[in-house]
């Protein structure tokens, strides 16, 4: 496991009140009990803790279910991201 | 044809108990729940004392995710709305409840604590954007529709605001809207909390707050002093209670509302005397029924001057003889939601004959000169008509009347 993967997995048990090492990378969101509500709260802490924009608002629905969907696809998106911003 | 309207449901979290029996034990025994502030950046404060609930732990009550998106205010009236609507035994009724029901409360500020903590994160710490929900927390009806959401109330459900009167008029017009017929049942009450660094600054410059102890008619007084919580009741059309065979724990039997129409903070006499004659005229009650009054009683040299003196007028000789009592010297001004907090008392009272007192009281202080009943509760052989007294800033006054319910 990376740091990125790691972060992600740190923050989405925050968020969940379950235990990083007992979240399934590829579990959907929805499962986690995340909500929409909760996946901006993570992207917001994501943001404040990579010095990284993630765009969310303004993006197709379909594009915010794949990118946005679990813990393997977001820590993908946002490998994308840093890669961009280097 | 108007209906009888009685609360069969009672809830309270503040600085002096999380539940009605805990503030009950406090009021009996003069308890005061006024401590030191313990929040960021109160060294910056002159007050640093305040009637907080300490050690509070949201998430011990709700769901992990819940508790970022609701403010401190918010979390106190779904616990009271809890205990009164679990205690009311309406969980086991269907008719009307929940989809007819309603909430109607009382906030004045709303979600201050949210204010503080976002206009922080932006202006000191530079952030350029909020939590998504900042605008449903901090809203005033917030607490209101969490209740309704929460319980799944469908009925008429909004929010009061009227500073220090907030509860009042709230609770007053869930019992005009019951007594009219509009509707059978209302949750009611208030819930408040400025305890943080935003929310108690503007108040130093207003030069209101107690730099020592909250002495409501005291001499030595030397004003306010900050608490938080909610009070929230279950109001039912008396039919309704019957049908259910509900416990009932009081009747509300009157409510009368005034403006001062003079200054924004300067309390005149004339609009609480119309306020607590109104009431009188409500409840088609004589002013010598009236046995106790929880007074306004902020222990500012201004308000309990002018309460003391419209109450002299209202009451004449029996001013002698009605007890009037301040809790606020234990619990706090709870602002929008002390008359909720207050109301407690006034069913305390009707309930066990006991009229909690004014404590920290030092001596008379003539242009007060009531029976406050200083310092230790005192226990009547019976309680007859109480009144609920607030009287805000911007000279809005509300009272509401009491009785003991009798079939």
């Amino acid at each position: 496991m990376d740091n990125i993967e790691e972060k992600v997995l740190e923050l989405v048990g925050k968020q969940t009140g379950i235990d990083p090492k007992q979240i399934p990378l590829h579990r959907k969101f929805e499962d986690l009990n995340l909500d929409s509500v909760a996946i901006v709260e993570l992207v917001f802490s994501l943001e404040e803790t990579f010095d990284i924009s993630i765009p969310f608002e303004g993006l197709d629905e379909s594009e915010i279910k794949k990118r946005f969907y679990s813990v393997s696809t977001l820590t993908d998106h946002l490998k994308d991201l840093l890669q961009k911003n280097a | 044809m108007t209906n009888r309207v009685v609360i069969t449901g009672m809830g309270g979290v503040s600085s002096i108990g999380m539940s009605v029996p805990e503030i009950y034990n406090s009021l009996r025994e003069g308890r005061s729940g006024i401590d030191q502030l313990e929040f960021p950046d109160i060294t910056r404060l002159k007050v640093k004392t305040g009637g907080q609930i300490k050690n509070f732990d949201p998430s011990r009550h709700f769901e992990l995710k819940q508790v970022s998106r609701m403010d401190r205010f918010s979390q106190f009236a779904l616990l009271a709305a809890k205990e009164a609507i679990t205690n009311s035994g309406l969980e086991t009724f269907n008719e009307g409840w929940p989809e007819n029901a309603g909430v109607i409360l009382g906030s004045s500020i709303g979600g201050i604590e949210t204010i503080n903590h976002s206009y922080k994160q932006v202006f000191e710490n530079g952030y350029n954007r909020l939590h998504p929900l900042t605008i449903p927390k901090i809203m005033n009806n917030s607490a209101t529709s969490l209740i309704s959401i929460e319980h799944n109330i469908q009925g008429p459900s909004f929010t009061v605001s009227s500073a220090c009167s907030s509860a009042n008029h709230a609770m007053g017009l869930a019992y005009e809207t019951i007594k009219s017929g509009k509707s059978k049942i209302l949750i009611t009450g208030g819930s408040e909390s400025f305890l943080s660094f935003g929310g108690i600054k503007p108040w130093e410059s207003l030069r209101v707050l107690s730099q020592s102890k909250c002495r409501p008619f005291s001499r030595g007084r030397d004003g306010l002093i900050h608490g938080e919580g909610a009070g929230i009741f279950v109001f039912e059309s008396l039919a309704s209670a019957k049908k259910r065979k509900a416990d009932i724990i009081a009747e509300v039997v009157g409510f009368s509302m005034s403006s001062d129409a003079s200054d924004l903070i300067k309390p005149n006499n004339i609009g609480p005397q119309k306020a607590l004659e109104g009431v009188l005229k409500d409840a088609m009650v004589n002013k010598t029924d009236v046995t106790y009054i929880n007074a306004h009683g902020t222990g500012t040299m201004l308000n309990d001057k002018m309460e003391s003196e419209a109450i002299n007028k209202v009451f004449g000789r029996h001013s002698r003889s009605v007890k009037v009592s301040s809790t606020k010297a234990m619990h706090g001004h709870l602002i929008g939601a002390t008359a909720a907090i207050e109301l407690l008392a006034c069913t305390l009272a009707i309930n066990e004959n006991v009229i909690p007192p004014t404590i920290n009281y030092l001596g008379l202080d003539p242009s007060c000169d009531l029976d406050v009943v200083p310092n230790y509760s005192q226990e009547l052989k019976s309680v007859d008509v109480v009144l609920n007294n607030s009287f805000a800033f911007g000279g809005m006054n509300a009272v509401l009347a009491l009785k003991k319910y009798l079939n």
